[in-house]
């Protein structure tokens, strides 16, 4: 299965929960295309910690890979 | 359908047969996965208890959508004996018949559908194939066709070692022109090639990057020439769904 995985211990909680985010497997809707990626989340509210290295590391290869750039 | 020469001393291997690889797609290694084969068969109205013959079944999936959720009876048809075993496991209920594309082991006027998904271009011989597909369909059947096409004025990808529908992908031109030899009528035809993207974004999300994705089929200098090539002449990818003509035999 996945050789790559975004879930790492993190000091980030939830500001609205005060949870500390536990890994989930999440739907990522980016550019009219839906993705399943592992994240850290609140396992209350569902809220999701997007980490820098993601947003612009993978969603830039993926952006250039969708826009045919 | 992808494969592979893991040395140059040892037959190709199936891409489609590794497992790890079928989680990507939710247990199909093609865009669309098994979503893209439940809109194509719900889109082709085939009525429940119509006899569905599925060229190039690989493991089944289809197979046992067809079986479980729309209530045909399909037959599957694959090269690989692995392929039907694990096919069979999948679908108890169901056909399986070892045999190719390009001479389908059944009689004529067999089946009110055929199905393949992703395996056309890979069959070696199209016009052939197609011919073969018309023959077992019965007047008036249908043909459900998804495959990856070549986009105009690009090359054909060239890599060495590498044995799979993007190396095989033919232009549009020369699947229509086999279509209407066949004697098919074109009913439908859509270009999803944003799917074959989102199939390469899911598998950046899943294994980091393309090329460490071909890495674990192949050397980091193929893997490296896989993805120039591939970034310089991405492929497309359509679904289509023909009938045979109520008139032709």
């Amino acid at each position: 299965m996945s050789t790559f995985s975004f879930i790492e211990a993190t000091s980030w909680q939830c500001a609205q929960c005060h949870q500390p985010l536990q890994p989930a497997k999440v739907n990522v809707s980016y550019l009219n295309s839906v993705f399943n990626v592992e994240l850290m989340a609140c396992p209350q509210c569902g809220f999701i910690l997007v980490p820098e290295h993601l947003a612009v590391g993978k969603m830039l290869e993926v952006e250039q890979l969708l826009e045919d750039k | 359908m992808i494969a592979i020469n893991i040395s140059s001393s040892q037959p190709p291997i199936p891409l489609y047969e590794q497992d790890e690889l079928h989680q990507v797609t939710g247990g199909t290694l093609r865009p669309g996965g098994i979503a893209l084969t439940t809109e194509l068969l719900t889109f082709s109205n085939l009525p429940p208890g119509s006899a569905v013959l599925d060229v190039g079944c690989g493991p089944g999936h289809t197979v046992a959508l067809m079986a479980s959720s729309f209530g045909l009876q399909p037959t599957g048809l694959d090269p690989s004996a692995d392929m039907l075993a694990k096919a069979a496991r999948h679908a108890p209920t169901a056909s399986f018949l070892q045999g190719k594309a390009t001479a389908i082991p059944c009689s004529n006027n067999s089946f009110d559908g055929v199905i393949s998904e992703c395996v056309l271009s890979l069959t070696g011989d199209i016009r052939a194939s197609l011919r073969e597909m018309y023959r077992v369909l019965r007047p008036g059947g249908l043909l459900l066709l998804t495959d990856i096409y070549r986009k105009p004025s690009q090359p054909q990808v060239d890599l060495p070692g590498l044995k799979s529908c993007i190396t095989h992908a033919l232009p549009l031109e020369d699947m229509e022109e086999g279509l209407f030899q066949a004697g098919f009528t074109l009913l439908s035809f859509r270009d999803r090639s944003d799917l074959l993207k989102q199939l390469a974004g899911q598998i950046i999300f899943t294994y980091s990057s393309l090329e460490k994705f071909w890495q674990l089929f192949m050397g980091e200098n193929a893997a490296r020439q896989t993805c120039c090539a591939l970034f310089a002449a991405p492929p497309g990818y359509y679904v289509l769904i023909a009938q045979k003509g109520a008139y032709h035999g």
